[in-house]
């Protein structure tokens, strides 16, 4: 026997020999010639699912023209930036479903009545919510991207090679299985902790319902700005722009750093001077904390914008810049699946 | 990559990447294959070309952590377009599945060391497999040299060749290297020359003083100095206009020797 040969294990039917048919995931099958019902122990394969593109190349690309267009891109992005390529492809996700239970004990704090005095109240919230869990099944690379949402309208198609680029699973099943588990049970006690100003005791568990390997579309847009390769992710269903990286606004960084410079400034310098002024009353020391703390958030805010705005990063990529838009959580509750109870 | 035969009418088999079944094209018959012993090998296809990874290079020098006349003074002195081999193992360790990646090269390339197998397109790595020109990089650790020291069982292991752009670069004299992941586009760099703060810092700085001052003596003497937060603004942006502002290169494309 060659090594190749020992590597091929032939499947009949151990009944009558018939050849059996089965498909990547399945663990029993039905021997269709004499009828009989047998259990496959292969590797425990994961479902796959697989979501179908809806959006066409243009509208991938009037997205990505839109999303040019606002916060602080470059002015003259739109009219000199120039795509280079964009193609779709498919990302593989870990995707777990499961019943997220947690039983959380704490105390809310409350300030009541004329001098303020703080009352502790004990609450006690039981957490029973199926929640959805998704991650990248490779190496993020520069995609910046983590996990989705599938929409309602998506629709799902069999799991086939086509045409469209697949990008192959590289992480460990039984760690994504794991991970989901936790970040659930973790979810599930932050929903039960919510209101909670501390949290005395929490215990979770989580019922796992489907483990699926969901392959979803997105277009990927490569485009040059001054001799610079930039790129954008487009949700191949939503037509969201996901992720990407942009050329940012210098005119914006500068007005940032006058306007959080000054503005700061003239706060805690208002702040000051009134405190002064009215010797140290309470109002006097009320308008001092207040202009300060506005003081240092105007300031670190305008920084970040004048230091880091000469790159603008969208979703989850790497890197110095200016972060903007959002990053797609990995754990979404599943509203019409709950069954709280709150005490 | 092992030839595979139909073991029921001995045609040549497709076999795919990541599947545990192949169905025979020319009888139908379903063989499982069992990868614990055998060792594939896959390709991950350059998905950026020269261009674009210059491109990407060039859009990393002028980024903010990046000092600022990097993107006007990086003289490019190796641009290699090459294929760099990693082991990856899949075992069952305590019972679960756990996915191990290991050199098949020594390196000191930058982000080599993290040893990830970038997101791309895994196809089989073959007689038929277009490297595109890029040189393919022999692995000279060979496999057995990990095999005794992995934990648990084999569920299967490949040579994976990942794509990736190799790239020396000088900067006033000193010489520094980068990688650019021909798949994704991701930018791995050891150490490079970075931008100071303290311009940014003084900028903000000194539009801060100035409108602490208008915010003090226009409350405590009078409304009139508040012009000077006003003054702060424009100064602040003005000298902030100075500290953005870049050289254009004289010559916009980055050229490699």
């Amino acid at each position: 026997m060659t090594e190749a040969q020992k590597i091929l294990v032939s499947m009949t039917c151990p009944s009558c020999g018939g050849q059996v048919q089965c498909e990547e995931g399945e663990d029993l099958v039905l021997c269709k010639f004499c009828e009989s019902v047998f259990a496959l122990t292969t590797d425990e394969g994961a479902n796959k699912v697989m979501y179908k593109m809806t959006v066409d190349k243009d509208k991938a690309l009037a997205k990505v023209r839109d999303w040019w267009k606002t916060g602080p891109k470059a002015q003259d992005l739109v009219q000199t930036a120039q795509v280079t390529e964009a193609y779709p492809m498919y990302l593989p996700f870990w995707r777990l479903i499961a019943r997220g239970k947690a039983c959380v004990c704490g105390i809310e704090e409350e300030r009541r009545g004329k001098d303020n005095q703080k009352v502790e109240i004990p609450r006690e919230a039981l957490i029973n919510r199926e929640y959805i869990y998704s991650e990248i099944a490779c190496e993020t690379g520069d995609l910046g991207i983590q996990s989705i949402v599938i929409p309602e309208r998506a629709q799902a198609i069999s799991y086939d090679d086509q045409e469209i680029v697949t990008f192959g699973v590289t992480s460990s099943r039984d760690n994504a299985y794991e991970a989901g588990g936790r970040a659930i049970r973790q979810t599930a006690v932050e929903d039960g902790g919510a209101r909670m100003d501390k949290i005395y005791f929490s215990k979770s568990f989580f019922f796992p319902k489907a483990f699926t390997l969901v392959y979803y579309p997105f277009w990927i847009v490569r485009y040059s700005y001054e001799g610079r390769t930039y790129f954008a992710t487009v949700d191949g269903i939503t037509a969201r722009v996901v992720s990407g990286r942009a050329p940012g606004n210098a005119g914006s960084q500068s007005t940032a750093a006058g306007i959080g410079g000054a503005l700061s400034g003239g706060l805690a310098g208002f702040g000051i001077g009134l405190a002064i002024v009215t010797e140290g009353t309470d109002v006097g020391i009320g308008v001092l904390v207040v202009g300060i703390v506005a003081a240092v958030a105007l300031l670190g805010y305008f920084y970040n914008r004048f230091r880091y705005g000469d790159e603008i990063l969208e979703g989850a990529v790497n890197g110095k810049g200016l972060k903007s838009g959002r990053t797609q959580k990995k754990v979404q509750p599943i509203y019409n699946e709950t069954y709280d109870y709150f005490k | 990559m092992p030839d595979f035969q139909c073991p029921k009418c001995g045609a040549s088999l497709q076999v795919k990447p990541g599947t545990q079944m192949a169905t025979c094209s020319f009888c139908g018959t379903v063989t499982y294959i069992d990868r614990r012993s055998a060792l594939f090998f896959y390709l991950l296809p350059f998905s950026i070309d020269e261009n674009a990874a210059k491109g990407i290079f060039k859009r990393w020098t002028a980024g903010p952590a990046q000092a600022k006349d990097l993107e006007s003074s990086a003289n490019i002195t190796k641009f290699a377009k090459e294929f760099f081999p990693v082991f990856r193992f899949r075992r069952t360790v305590n019972g679960k599945e756990a996915v191990f990646v290991k050199p098949a090269k020594g390196t000191l390339l930058p982000g080599m060391q993290d040893l990830t197998i970038p997101p791309g397109n895994i196809v089989i790595y073959d007689a038929n497999a277009s490297t595109k020109g890029a040189d393919v990089i022999q692995p000279d650790i060979a496999i057995d040299s990990y095999l005794p020291e992995l934990t648990g069982t084999p569920i299967d292991q490949a040579l994976v060749y990942f794509p990736i752009y190799e790239i020396a670069y000088t900067y006033k004299g000193a010489a520094y290297q980068a990688v650019v992941d021909g798949s994704s586009g991701a930018v791995y760099t050891t150490s490079s020359p970075t931008r100071s703060s303290g311009a940014y810092i003084a900028v903000m700085g000194l539009a801060f003083t100035l409108g602490l001052l208008g915010g003090i003596l226009g409350i405590m003497v009078s409304p009139i100095f508040f012009v000077l937060v006003i003054a702060g603004f424009f100064a602040g942006k003005l000298l902030a206009a100075r500290v953005v502002e870049r050289q254009k290169p004289a010559d916009a494309e980055v050229k490699a020797e």
